[in-house]
């Protein structure tokens, strides 16, 4: 147990609860039964991890947590983070929004117009767990899309500037790792997201107002990726 | 053979000499045809109409030395409604295949030129049976283009026309169908708005009026978003350049306010300030390196030696090439106005391939200048400049360099042309000023003109020829206005009609359907050939499957407001009655008749049937109503779900009391001039006063199950078969027309948009008149038009016409020939489509 708080830490430079990690060691022993090898062991917590909130699990923040408050300055290591939620600040909400319901301008260019086309600007919220940030990317980052599950996790890594509390990305410093969380799932939907940005939650369609999360897979016992509620559960019992 | 004379010297000519008649789609085409052929040599005449002339030539041609005669047309021969001009080329074709052996079809490649030549053809061959006919393919007026055509003369492709037809069908049924349907009923709800207007629908107007509405929509439903950019100036004395920013704008004030605060760094670091620029270049002075710098001097002493400064510097590895051409092509200074008589121009005194830095920077730029003002002007036209800033890039547009001439050396100077300088790839520049500004996103314009018949063309609505007519009708008909500025914005009837249908589920404003269409038509082309081979066993297939068709629907009874939607479908044949509309009358009441004969006296053969015209009461008092809906798409358990792709209503109204209403219900079975219909009665009263009476007429007044009429045997005139019932004590002269009865579905015209025909109630002669005649002819102003023959001499002396009934001062303009008679047979290619899209039935 010990030795997996270790390597979390050692190799993917998280710092987790120790009760996180024997709740999610218990779980994995309900299912798999005993004698699980310490190598897939880990694998299966790192899976575990991918798919919590990172609120729930990580002990010691990787991020300094002074970078929103400064003006400039650069950040140095690796670092894994959560994606709240993502938007692209390069194009205007209500087109996003009309595209994502299938409602696009039907168009034909007949004056030629020689604006450029937009560059598409994603703007992340962050977590490591402890400090939220923001990021931008800086630079393209095609590992992405406006469609990454709400909580997925990455990693990044190398120098990387902060101005007014941003991260500036380029592709090079991210890495995907995948993941997600179910409870965000609902709230920040792209849709959501979109209809925030204009004010009007209504906007976002079907469910847009209703919290209505992911299909049901409340995955509290043994069905399904529980990670979450294991996490969840064990933090109720603490509290 | 009239002119008895006349033809047999024409036919003695004909001997001597191979004649071909060729017949272009217009007459452009046919005089740049005839100037290619001829090389410019032939001879024009005129022919009947005044737009079609004839071109005569010489041309060897299927393997002789023949006369060409060569005229055109004016797009379709069989079209509804052509001005008396336009039919003279008709005859012009009458006349001049006379005298010839061959006719060669020129019309254009496409499918509307296959069938225009399969009009010429049918034509021509009334007139002269034996003629040899050929179709010329070319794809443009090129000398090689038609010469190949010539040497590969084919046949016309039957596919590609019946697909044309089939078109102009289904457009003609469904506008005219749906024109009369909504002109009706919703004058009848909106009287006092709409009084006399013509509603129309019409398979392509209707999309058209789409876009409008779309567009409209979409610029009330756009919500404002504000934005932030960065805008770089860069101001020089020869002008001043505003860059836009590659990331155009952010709608994010801080990731904007990031990205700008990077740039203003940026360019910060770049500067060296005017002062520092002048304490470098004395330093540069007291080395020797140039020229007293604290001068203005622009112009050159006579005696000075230009010619040795510039050898002086042609080792530079940067410059020294360009210093080497200038003395190659001659020193050709600019001269400037300016002189201080103490210090000559700024100009490098000795050479020197050693400074660093700014130094370097500064006497780089003296020689650069001083070789640029030596050399020869630049020219240059329109271009765009990609600067980066921090990374942020940034464009604008100005003219390019055609002879760069001095600024080969000189990269700082800008295009002295006005509107931009010129950049040099890879240089730098300090802006004059870097802005964020902000903004707020616009909706988008409302369509105009251009923009419309571009989306036109882009979902295959019309064809060129046809879009302005398009949007021309739903300009006439009130369905979109149109700004002082060009802008279209819908009417309220327009957006009404639009958004009604959307409301009912269907998209009838939306350009799938029709696009749909089209696509089908390509398909029908390849396949009809691919899988039915020659016509005969298309027609086979007719048979075959019609009978089977029918057979389904003699058995089909309304399965009447079983299911309660706005829509009843008869589960069999597809139609589907909408009740919630409050047509007149019609309020489909589930009724032990109707409901019990849905399936259950399924066993129909072919005894059961009897022949059309069952129950010819005459009820020629009453107005007339059909009922039919025409859905395509999935056959879904609820009655849902298809889509309405035509539909027809018709009754009858009894007018001598107020027990019974004949309602026919009709399946238009394939093909297409045998339609099948079933009437049955119910109470004429509207609303909540109605009872339930509902009963078959053929059911009527014994349950005997004869449950439909057959069609009526076909008939040589496509458009006579459509009664089934004793409607028409009707006027003889007009029996055979094809607005006879029910005539607007059955005549395979081409819709046009003008709708005459959706016009007012009931349909008849001139001849009936009072109550609700039953097939009055109704003219523009609405009432029962008259018949009347030509007295005047020429072509039409003779011929009937029905007209408006007022005095002549009064009347509305209306018009239509009485003897109008539709020339098309059945056609394959429809039935084939129907076939193909098995959900869906006429």
């Amino acid at each position: 147990q010990q030795s997996v708080c270790d390597w979390l830490e050692a190799r993917k430079g998280v710092k987790v609860q120790q009760n996180w990690v024997e709740a999610c060691l218990e779980w994995i022993e309900q299912e798999e039964g005993g004698g699980v090898p310490m190598a897939s062991l880990r694998e299966m917590v790192y899976g575990q991890l991918l798919h919590a909130d990172l609120r729930d699990v990580v002990v010691q923040p990787c991020i300094p947590a002074s970078v929103p408050q400064q003006q400039t300055t650069t950040i140095t290591g690796h670092f894994i983070v959560q994606v709240d939620s993502l938007v692209d600040v390069g194009a205007a909400a209500y087109a996003q929004l009309q595209k994502i319901k299938g409602q696009s301008l039907d168009d034909v260019d007949t004056k030629k117009n020689f604006e450029p086309k937009p560059t598409r600007l994603l703007l992340l919220s962050l977590t490591d767990g402890v400090t939220d940030f923001q990021a931008m990317e800086y630079h393209p980052i095609p590992q992405l899309t406006t469609d990454l599950t709400p909580g997925a996790k990455l990693v990044l890594r190398g120098t990387i500037g902060c101005r007014l509390g941003t991260l500036l990305l380029s592709g090079d410093q991210v890495e995907l790792l995948g993941g997600g969380v179910e409870s965000l799932a609902g709230i920040n939907r792209q849709s959501r997201v979109l209809a925030r940005a204009l004010n009007d939650e209504s906007l976002a369609g079907e469910g847009g107002t209703t919290e209505s999360g992911p299909p049901p897979t409340t995955g509290s016992s043994s069905a399904g990726p529980p990670a979450r509620s294991t996490g969840n559960e064990q933090l109720q019992e603490d509290n | 053979m009239r002119k008895g004379t006349c033809l047999g010297g024409k036919r003695m000519a004909a001997q001597r000499q191979c004649k071909v008649l060729n017949v272009a789609e217009k007459n452009d085409a046919a005089r740049e045809l005839s100037k290619v052929m001829s090389r410019g040599r032939f001879n024009r005449r005129e022919g009947f109409s005044k737009f079609n002339k004839i071109y005569e030539f010489d041309f060897n041609i299927l393997g002789k030395e023949c006369k060409m005669v060569m005229t055109s047309v004016s797009g379709h021969l069989l079209s509804l409604d052509f001005a008396p001009a336009y039919k003279n080329w008709s005859r012009t074709l009458e006349k001049e295949i006379r005298g010839c052996q061959h006719l060669v079809l020129w019309t254009d490649g496409d499918r509307e030129g296959e069938n225009i030549a399969e009009e010429i053809v049918h034509v021509c061959t009334q007139v002269k049976k034996t003629v040899q006919i050929h179709r010329a393919r070319f794809s443009e007026i090129t000398p090689q283009s038609i010469m190949r055509a010539c040497a590969s003369l084919g046949r016309l492709n039957q596919n590609v026309s019946d697909a044309v037809k089939v078109r102009q069908e289904v457009d003609l049924r469904i506008g005219c169908a749906f024109t009369r349907f909504q002109t009706m009923r919703l004058k009848q709800v909106f009287s006092s708005v709409l009084s006399d207007q013509l509603i129309s629908y019409g398979p392509c107007q209707f999309p058209t009026l789409g876009f409008v509405v779309e567009r409209y929509k979409q610029v009330q439903a756009f919500i404002p978003e504000s934005f932030h950019k960065i805008k770089v100036v860069h101001e020089t004395t020869e002008g001043r350049v505003e860059f836009n920013w590659k990331r155009v704008r952010v709608f994010n004030h801080t990731v904007c306010l990031i990205l700008y605060q990077m740039c203003l760094e940026a360019s910060r670091k770049m500067r060296i300030n005017a002062k520092e620029t002048m304490r470098i270049a004395e330093k540069l002075y007291t080395q020797g390196f140039i020229s007293y710098p604290r001068t203005e001097t622009n112009m050159f002493p006579e005696s000075f030696d230009l010619t040795a400064i510039v050898r002086d510097q042609t080792p530079h590895p940067n410059w020294g090439g360009f210093a080497s051409q200038l003395l190659a092509r001659g020193v050709t200074p600019r001269q400037g106005n300016k002189t201080d008589n103490a210090h000559p121009p700024i100009h490098p005194t000795k050479y020197t391939n050693s400074l660093q830095g700014n130094e370097q920077r500064i006497y780089e730029y003296v020689v650069r200048h001083f070789l640029a003002c030596c050399s020869q002007n630049a020219e240059g036209h329109e271009t765009s400049v990609e600067i980066e800033v921090a990374g942020e890039g940034f464009s604008a547009q100005g003219l390019a360099i055609t002879a760069r001439n001095y600024l080969d050396v000189f990269p700082y100077d800008k295009w002295s042309d006005k509107t931009m300088p010129v950049y040099q790839e890879n240089s730098t520049f300090q802006p004059s000023s870097i802005e964020m500004v902000e903004g707020e996103t616009s909706p988008p314009s409302l369509l105009q003109e251009a923009d419309l018949i571009a989306l036109m063309e882009k979902h295959g609505i019309g064809t060129d020829a046809t879009h302005a007519e398009h949007i021309e009708t739903i300009k006439n008909r009130n369905y979109v206005g149109v700004q002082s500025d060009g802008h279209f914005v819908p009417g309220e009837l327009g957006m009404g009609l639009v958004e009604g249908y959307d409301a009912m589920g269907y998209e009838l404003a939306k350009p799938r359907l029709r696009a749909e269409l089209e696509n089908d038509l390509k398909l029908l082309d390849e396949a009809l050939s691919k899988y039915f081979g020659p016509p005969q066993q298309v027609t086979q297939q007719v048979r075959t499957a019609s009978s089977t068709l029918s057979g389904a629907t003699v058995q089909t009874g309304l399965r009447a407001s079983c299911v309660p939607r706005e829509m009843t479908a008869c589960t069999t044949c597809h139609l589907t009655l909408l009740h919630d509309l409050q047509f007149p009358s019609i309020r489909v009441t589930q009724n032990n008749a109707s409901s019990s004969t849905t399936t259950g006296s399924s066993s129909g053969g072919r005894g059961r049937r009897q022949r059309g015209g069952v129950s010819p009461q005459p009820r020629d008092e009453g107005k007339r109503w059909w009922v039919v809906v025409v859905v395509r798409g999935e056959d879904r358990e609820d009655g849902g779900g298809g889509m309405v792709v035509g539909m027809v209503m018709s009754g009858e109204v009894e007018e001598e009391g107020e027990e019974c209403l004949l309602v026919t219900h009709q399946l238009h079975s394939p093909p297409l001039n045998q339609i099948q219909s079933r009437q049955f009665h119910k109470c004429s009263k509207r609303g909540d006063g109605g009872c339930n009476f509902f009963l078959w007429m053929d059911q009527d007044p014994h349950p005997a199950p004869l449950s439909s009429s057959l069609p009526p045997p076909p008939s040589p005139s496509p458009s006579s078969s459509v009664h089934t019932s004793g409607y028409g004590s009707m006027n003889t002269s007009c029996s055979g027309s094809s607005r006879s009865g029910p005539g607007f579905l059955s005549a395979p015209k081409r819709g046009s948009g003008r709708g005459r025909r959706g016009r007012g109630g009931g349909r008849g002669t001139a001849a009936t008149s009072g109550g609700g005649a039953g097939m009055g002819v109704v003219c523009n102003c609405g009432q029962d038009a008259v018949m009347r023959t030509v007295q005047k001499e020429g072509p039409n002396k003779g011929r009937q016409f029905c007209t408006c009934s007022k005095p002549r001062e009064d009347q509305c303009g209306f018009f239509e020939w009485a003897d109008d008679v539709p020339t098309s047979n059945i056609t394959p290619g429809l039935f084939f489509y129907l076939v193909y899209k098995k959900n869906m039935v006429w």
